[in-house]
């Protein structure tokens, strides 16, 4: 009897410590976290308009990294994960809605020169018709006479 | 050590940790409260910038994690609905963020077209003079 009661005690044991050790080799969502962010501040715009984001992104991958060096339960791992994937993605569209800011800005400029160009073209036209002198229709008239 | 030593030092001990505990209970029950008080109103935010018209499903998911939180916190499970809390709100910043972007983009989109509109009209006009000449 106390040999099976041991015999259970010790399988319990093993199954406890194996569900502690059950962690997967590699976590998905940290991977993808980490590739996003390196991806993230390539961008020139990034530090600019993104820095603290990003820089939230990076301490909860570090939590993430962190609770795995820990064995932490994969619910926890997974969470953090999920946060610095999620100030990734922030982050991502706060530098595409920089760039669009710029493409307005450019575009501004490009459609004021453009006015400019054509306000120019008609006050050069106008100074040529100006400048040419019209025929006087009576003078002709009396010419031919 | 005798007896009764041992069961005032037990006793220290088993006052210490019920304070600690106590100490403990109330410092989470603050911080996911603020968590879930965070996520409503970054929901809320993200509402009035239009991310529901524009059918954002990161504010769909941020309203069902919200529930979620509200329902483990009712269950007892504070950990449980920090989390879920913390991820509501960030799906909200990300609906937000994306709205905000999407804005930006359309007014980028529509200047490029009166650009090119205005560069139309100028052309025609153009042609339309050298015709007449």
């Amino acid at each position: 009897m106390e040999s099976r009661v041991r015999a259970g005690l010790l399988a319990s044991g093993l199954a406890v410590i194996c569900g502690c050790t059950s962690l997967p080799d590699r976590v998905d969502s940290l991977e993808q976290a980490r590739a996003q962010v390196l991806r993230l501040e390539q961008d020139r715009l990034a530090s600019e308009v993104a820095a603290a984001e990003l820089a939230a992104a990076r301490e909860a991958i570090a939590q993430a990294e962190d609770a795995f060096a820990k064995k932490a339960r994969l619910e926890i791992i997974e969470h953090k994960a999920y946060v610095a994937q999620r100030y990734a993605e922030i982050s991502k569209q706060r530098i595409r809605e920089a760039h669009a800011r710029e493409q307005l800005a450019e575009g501004e400029l490009e459609r004021n020169r453009i006015l400019m160009q054509a306000r120019e073209r008609k006050s050069e036209r106008a100074d040529l018709q100006a400048a040419q002198p019209e025929p006087e229709p009576e003078r002709t008239a009396a010419a031919r006479q | 050590m005798s007896r009764s030593l041992m069961r005032y030092v037990l006793a220290g001990c088993a006052a210490i940790a019920v304070a600690g505990c106590a100490g403990n209970s109330r410092a989470d029950a603050g911080t996911y409260r603020d968590d879930l008080a965070r996520a409503e109103a970054s929901i809320v935010e993200a509402q009035q910038l239009g991310a529901a018209e524009r059918g954002s499903v990161d504010l769909s998911r941020a309203r069902e994690k919200l529930d979620a939180a509200r329902r483990a916190s009712e269950e007892g499970d504070k950990n449980g609905a920090q989390r879920l809390a913390i991820e509501a709100d960030l799906d909200a910043d990300v609906a937000a963020a994306t709205a905000r972007n999407q804005e930006m983009q359309f007014a980028a989109t529509e200047l490029r077209e009166s650009i090119r509109t205005l560069q139309d009209e100028l052309r025609r006009n153009e042609q339309r003079r050298l015709g007449r000449l």
